[in-house]
């Protein structure tokens, strides 16, 4: 499974485009992204990959390769919950 | 110093803008049609008027995705509202000296009830976190402020099918003490999801759908077959100024907002209305007389019409409390409304904006469905086809809710 490509695949289904979704842009200044939102992408990579992200961790997230690290380091890791 | 309307943005059953909206009108045609959004079979009334408007064709699809319909409506009406007006937020006008106002009754429960079938069915995790800021009736106007840019102020009226008149006079009052230069008043209404139809419906204010009546005919202001409202689903806004600010930069005026009144009926019970027509009519009269004019001089009356037969009726007694019989009998009185749905928050706004219309054309448009009076009605009712009124200067716009809320505009050309 290519993580990268199935984080994209959720963002796209949350209403972004592929192309804005390089690992450098940044999730408030270059995407638009709010907290409301961030809560939003972050369930549907949970719902998506079957992992829970520790709601405190996501201040944390600043790009959108924060993101696919997280999502990469809770599958190889085998982990529940960043943070925990 | 006077306030002055100098844009309007409509999207509505008729269609969008305020042009389909004031032909359709004045031409009689019914827009009402059978409800085909949702499955309405099991209604007690199944027609509405429906908006042919696709968000996703208009506005970005992260916007749309985490705001309601109804949030949708009044984005696109204020877009073209300013666009009419020719003004843009930070430029023609400060943020923090533009202001907005909207009336809205029900909230937006086509994504509220999304997000609790996905509660019920799949648990908290599977509601939008957009749930909380997407339903609640001020979200037009927090959007529309985000949306502009604007940062004056900014407030919504819920007072029921008075709501969208309450929002128009708040901006008059915000401009006549200088809080604001330009305000944006409007009002709207998305009924249409199933719970939202069924609010309705328990409100006792709709028209029932009957064998004998085809879905357009259903909504009867003051005809001896009345039954209620039809309702529909609409956004209308109007740029209102101060006339020094609008001269000064130039702008098109369509008319004045030269009057206003309200009163509220204290009435049990409180969802029926004072049945003599004398608490509206105050309001009518106290509009008339802050315009400086009696009311021999208006010459239209937008009515309220709501196709309730008590309200109907009262209305018509309060025209008489208010101006006295023997006028309120020559004054014309035309309900375009159900031709197109009662918009509810929208309402007044919709009204206003036509009766700018029908006093620049010199014509009223008739009441729709209108074909034997009721008995009781002791008014001049436009009905069958438009009426020519090349006098006309002054319109009195009647609004009225469940609890007795009255409110009433005075429009001068």
């Amino acid at each position: 499974m290519d993580i990268r490509e199935n984080v994209v695949a959720v963002m796209r289904g949350a209403g972004f485009e592929s192309e804005e979704l390089t690992e450098d842009r940044r999730l408030a200044e270059d995407l638009d992204i709010d907290s409301t939102e961030l809560v939003e992408v972050v369930v549907a990579l949970e719902q998506h990959f079957g992992v829970s992200i520790d709601a405190d961790a996501e201040g944390g997230f600043r790009t959108f390769g924060d993101l696919v690290d997280c999502v990469r380091r809770l599958l190889s890791a085998g982990v529940t919950a960043v943070g925990s | 110093m006077s306030v002055v309307i100098t844009g309007i943005g409509a999207v509505t059953p008729a269609g969008t803008g305020i042009d389909p909206l004031w032909d359709s009108a004045r031409a009689g045609i019914p827009q009402v049609a059978a409800i085909d959004r949702f499955d309405a079979s099991g209604y007690a009334t199944s027609a509405a008027g429906q908006a042919d408007f696709d968000a996703g064709a208009e506005l970005p699809s992260r916007f749309v995705k985490r705001t309601d319909r109804f949030t949708h409506l009044s984005v696109h009406a204020v877009r073209q509202a300013l666009a009419d007006a020719r003004v843009t937020v930070g430029e023609e006008v400060p943020a923090e000296r533009t202001g907005v106002m909207v009336g809205n009754i029900l909230g937006g429960w086509e994504f509220a009830e999304r997000e609790l079938r996905h509660l019920w069915t799949e648990g908290p995790r599977a509601v939008s976190p957009y749930q909380a800021t997407a339903w609640f009736p001020a979200a037009p106007q927090g959007n529309i402020c985000i949306e502009q840019g604007i940062k004056g102020p900014a407030r919504t009226f819920v007072a029921e099918r008075a709501s969208g008149a309450y929002a128009l006079i708040g901006g008059a009052e915000a401009l006549l003490r200088d809080r604001a230069d330009v305000v944006i008043a409007g009002g709207v209404e998305a009924p249409l999801s199933p719970y939202g139809w069924l609010c309705m419906e328990t409100s006792g204010l709709g028209a029932k759908s009957r064998g004998s009546l085809g879905p357009h005919e259903l909504y009867r202001p003051f005809d001896a077959g009345h039954g209620g409202s039809v309702f529909g689903e609409g956004a209308v806004f109007l740029v209102m100024e101060r006339r020094e600010h609008a001269e000064r930069r130039g702008a098109r005026i369509l008319g004045e907002l030269a009057g206003w009144g309200v009163s509220t009926d204290g009435y049990m019970p409180y969802y029926t209305v004072e049945p003599t027509g004398q608490v509206l009519g105050r309001a009518m009269r106290t509009a008339t007389e802050r315009a400086g004019i009696r009311g021999g001089d208006i010459g239209a009356v937008f009515a309220h019409g709501s196709g309730v037969p008590f309200e109907d009726v009262t209305e018509g007694y309060a025209l008489h409390e208010a101006f006295g019989s023997a006028t309120a009998r020559q004054l014309p009185v035309t309900a375009p409304k159900s031709g197109f749905g009662h918009l509810l928050g929208a309402a007044a706004p919709a009204d206003a904006a036509l009766a700018l219309r029908a006093m620049r054309d010199g014509v009223l448009p008739p009441t729709v469905n209108l074909d034997h009076r009721a008995p009781g009605i002791d008014l001049d009712l436009v009905a069958g086809q438009a009426r020519p009124a090349a006098g006309c200067e002054h319109t009195l716009v009647v609004s009225r809710g469940l609890g007795g809320v009255n409110a009433c505009l005075l429009l001068r050309r």
